[in-house]
């Protein structure tokens, strides 16, 4: 009696039969996609800043300038994107991004006073 | 030999995996190739421009135009002078050739042409620098043949 029931239970189900093998061979084949190479691109965009923050500051060492003067030129090399502090007083105030990269010197006016030069360069 | 359903549909899946697969292969296979020439022209850019304002080089300024301080018997880096700017050549790597040199003194733009050869990719080096002991933004343009 209870076999012939169990029969008309499997007989009257509909739908969609998923076999163990089937999941396997779908998980090997998901596996297969996701361990598929991935390019890691490689650029020298961090180079490019950092001889960038070192120009500025061999400049600033060479040549005397104003804190207006700096800030301008940071902002004509590296656009709205630094920040420049001197002596821990920020001068020059920029957009914040993913990663940052900075620099810092110190500079020796002809009266031998010290000024702490800080550049801080944020991009994606 | 007993062909049945199930294993053409095995057959064409497999086929359509590995056609897939071969597909992903060359497409990492261009990226990868298009990544390293953009790497190699980049690298190239950067290490030029590089040498161009931290050396001396009187046989051809594209290496390097500093001002030398004979006093103290080394190159002032960062600091050159409009005469070595304009007595640069040429020069290439391969197919990679630096094509001009712009520089902006007191906002007035100048630029000094190195090669009229056809190019196809370009990337410009930005340095910040002396010239003639005045602040100034230089570019140098650096291509790919084609």
């Amino acid at each position: 009696m209870s076999h012939k029931l169990r029969n008309v239970y499997f007989d009257n189900k509909k739908g969609f039969v998923f076999s163990l093998e089937a999941t396997l061979a779908l998980t090997l084949f998901g596996l297969m996609l996701f361990t598929l190479p991935q390019i890691q691109m490689t650029s020298l965009k961090e180079l490019a800043i950092s001889q960038q923050e070192n120009d500025l500051l061999r400049i600033l060492s060479a040549k005397e300038s104003s804190e207006n003067e700096i800030s301008l030129d940071a902002q004509e090399l590296f656009g709205q994107n630094a920040e420049v502090w001197i002596n821990e007083k920020q001068i020059l105030f920029a957009q914040k991004k993913k990663n940052a990269i900075a620099s810092a010197g110190i500079i020796l006016d002809p009266e031998l006073n010290e000024k702490q030069v800080k550049i801080v360069v944020y991009y994606d | 030999m007993i062909f049945s359903l199930d294993a053409m549909i095995s057959f064409v899946i497999v086929l359509a995996c590995t056609l897939l697969f071969v597909f992903a292969l060359n497409n990492y296979a261009q990226r990868a190739e298009q990544g390293l020439k953009d790497f190699e022209l980049e690298e190239k850019a950067l290490l030029t421009a590089d040498s161009f304002v931290k050396n001396f080089d009187e046989n051809n300024t594209i290496r390097g135009a500093c001002v030398y301080d004979a006093e103290k018997k080394r190159v002032r880096t960062n600091e050159l002078s409009r005469e070595n700017i304009t007595k640069a050549k040429g020069i290439e790597f391969g197919n990679i050739f630096v094509k001009s040199i712009t520089f902006t003194t007191n906002g007035t733009p100048e630029t000094i042409a190195l090669s009229s050869k056809k190019s196809s990719e370009c990337i410009s080096a930005k340095r910040f620098v002396l010239i003639d002991r005045e602040k100034a933004i230089i570019l140098i343009q650096t291509c790919r043949e084609g």
